[in-house]
């Protein structure tokens, strides 16, 4: 933003203590909390401070779009397992039940001195603790020939809406024996499973409506989250369909010409059909307008999620740089809450107990076939550190993996419920 | 550990097919443990970890409700998840981070709820 409009705000709010004051009064004197992002950690964070305070604190969600469209079961959508309304949540309950002041806009800068976020619609909020979860932006040039403006010849669809719609189109209308194509993203990113339950989704869907169609994955990675599972069930349902190219076999080396709908993996060059790009990924920018990044990421306390910058700020989610917990919608959600107990101990005294943190992802694979992998953990002074875990194992019998599937289902609908109140 | 020599024992009658209704009289917890009176306010902070999948309000999609159950059941059923006697990984990786006050103040905090 400007910086005309940066000390505008800070002078005013230097100068004149007085226009602080009203604003104060106005909400009663009460601890005000703004939460920038309605997803996975932000929607939980606004929920659980509005809850368990009871009203003793003022808290305001600032998310641009009235509709959160989930990632998590985006997949599915694209395999034929959810129609995309399923997965559309709105921002009405935390309203009306919890008294949360749902703003809908994009902030677009943050005073960490004076304490206030400015709105692309003109609008100040002034904190006394900032939550941020705006989870992920890709990053310039991480794809060589790929940037946003391709994204609707190439689409990222990984942050879910019509992205997802779009991809799904276009896989839909690829010629009989069509080729598609996947740029996968380097490490860390969102969902580490995500890129390969997309991959076996689209296979089903494929196997149906085009059973000849080609698939191919360019990785820059040698290896991924659950790969023997992923493996197991590619051969035993979409045999011969999918050509996953890792990194050693030059699948780092890929650029894409979104014109021509060519993809060029290690100076090979495929004329394809339908293009998923998913870049390399970054905090929210939000995260870096604020000054609290270092490299891609946002560093944060285990203990708190407070950033390591700045204390009044929590970051939560995909942004922050925590440690061993993978960038999931439960990762979020876990976090949300334990920074949502320590910011009702600091403005309101309540109990503040020990951080505790807990994941898992499922993914599915084909037709009742669900997987997962699971951990816990605790906080450390040095980060959020891994205590146990587990991960389906390959050779399950068709029982465990449909209750798997099963599961997934109770969760998907808990955490909705979780977030959305 | 406290039960140690009950899990043994009981392990060679059972064999490894274990479930949960073939366990419950196998599976006994001591008094001390059952006793422990458990904490409204951790109990509620720690159970909303549980309650990302278990609904707070106790709709089954998938994954029971579980709120308003017996104290003394959800201390078994943690315990016995935490021992491995009751099978679902998730649960028993969730219930194996739990210490007995833990477990106390989770039971008393879902047996309050409606
Ligand atoms: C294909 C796919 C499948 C996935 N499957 C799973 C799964 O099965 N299980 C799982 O746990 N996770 C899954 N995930 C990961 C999960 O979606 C993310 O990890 C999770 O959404 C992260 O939560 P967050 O709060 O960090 O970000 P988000 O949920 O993305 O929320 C960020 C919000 O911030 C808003 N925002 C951004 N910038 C601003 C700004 N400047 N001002 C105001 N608002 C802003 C955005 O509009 C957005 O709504 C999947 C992801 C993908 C892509």
């Amino acid at each position: 933003m400007s910086i005309n409009r940066r000390s505008f705000i800070q002078t005013a709010a230097a100068v004149t203590a007085s226009l602080s004051a009203p604003m104060v009064m106005a909400n009663g004197g009460k601890p005000r909390v703004v939460v920038i992002g309605g997803g996975a950690g932000g929607a939980t964070a606004a929920r659980y401070i509005a809850k368990d305070s009871k009203g003793a604190i003022d808290v305001t969600l600032v998310e641009p779009s009235r509709t959160y469209y989930t990632c998590f079961f985006s997949n599915l959508y694209l395999g034929g397992f959810r129609d995309l309304g399923s997965i559309a949540h709105s921002y009405g309950n935390l309203a009306s039940e919890y008294g949360i002041n749902v703003v809908h806009d994009w902030a677009v800068d943050i005073d960490r001195g004076g304490k206030t976020v400015s709105l692309a619609g003109g609008g100040t909020l002034y904190y006394d603790r900032l939550v941020l979860s705006p989870g992920i932006d890709f990053v310039d040039g991480a794809v060589e020939g790929w940037d946003l403006n391709a994204q609707n010849k190439m689409p990222h669809a990984y942050k879910a809406g019509s992205q997802t719609e779009l991809l799904k189109a276009q896989l839909a209308s690829m010629p009989s024996g069509g080729v598609f194509a996947m740029v996968a993203p380097p490490n860390p990113y969102r969902c580490p499973p995500g890129p390969y339950e997309r991959i076996s989704m689209i296979a089903h869907m494929l196997k149906k409506s085009n059973p000849t169609a080609k698939i191919i994955v360019a990785d820059p990675k040698p290896k991924f989250s659950k790969m023997g599972l992923f493996q197991e069930g590619w051969a035993n349902h979409y045999d011969g369909m999918i050509d996953w190219i890792g990194s050693e076999f030059g699948g780092g080396n890929v650029s894409v010409n979104p014109e021509a709908m060519t993809v060029s993996i290690d100076g090979e060059e495929t004329k394809v059909d339908a293009c998923n790009v998913i870049p390399a990924m970054k905090a929210g920018r939000i995260c870096e307008m604020a000054g609290i990044t270092d490299g891609k990421w946002a560093p944060v306390s285990a203990h708190d999620m407070s950033s390591k910058v700045d204390s009044n700020i929590h970051v939560l989610g995909d942004a922050s740089m925590q440690g061993d917990m993978p960038k999931s919608g439960f990762s979020a959600n876990s976090q949300a809450k334990v920074a949502a107990m320590a910011i009702r101990g600091a403005l309101t005294g309540s109990k503040v107990f020990p951080a505790k943190f807990s994941n898992t992802c499922w993914s599915l694979v084909d037709t009742n076939d669900g997987v997962k992998v699971g951990a816990t953990y605790k906080a450390t002074d040095e980060k959020i550190a891994k205590v146990d875990g587990f991960i389906s194992k390959t050779g399950e019998t068709a029982d465990v993996r449909k209750a798997t599937y099963e599961e997934s289902l109770g969760w998907y609908a808990g955490i909705t419920a979780d977030m959305f109140g | 550990m406290y039960f140690s020599s009950i899990l043994v024992s009981s392990a060679l009658f059972l064999g490894t097919a274990l479930n949960a209704d073939q366990t419950k009289e196998e599976f006994i917890l001591p008094s001390s443990i059952l006793e422990i009176k458990g904490d409204l306010a951790y109990g509620e902070y720690l159970a909303s970890d549980c309650q990302t999948c278990h609904r707070s309000d106790n709709k089954n999609e998938g994954i029971p409700g579980i709120n308003g159950r017996e104290i003394t059941e959800i201390v078994y059923a943690l315990h016995e998840y935490k021992n491995k006697y009751r099978k679902n990984e998730v649960m028993q990786m969730m219930a194996g981070g739990l210490g007995d006050e833990e477990i106390a103040a989770l039971a008393s905090y879902f047996a309050s709820l409606q």
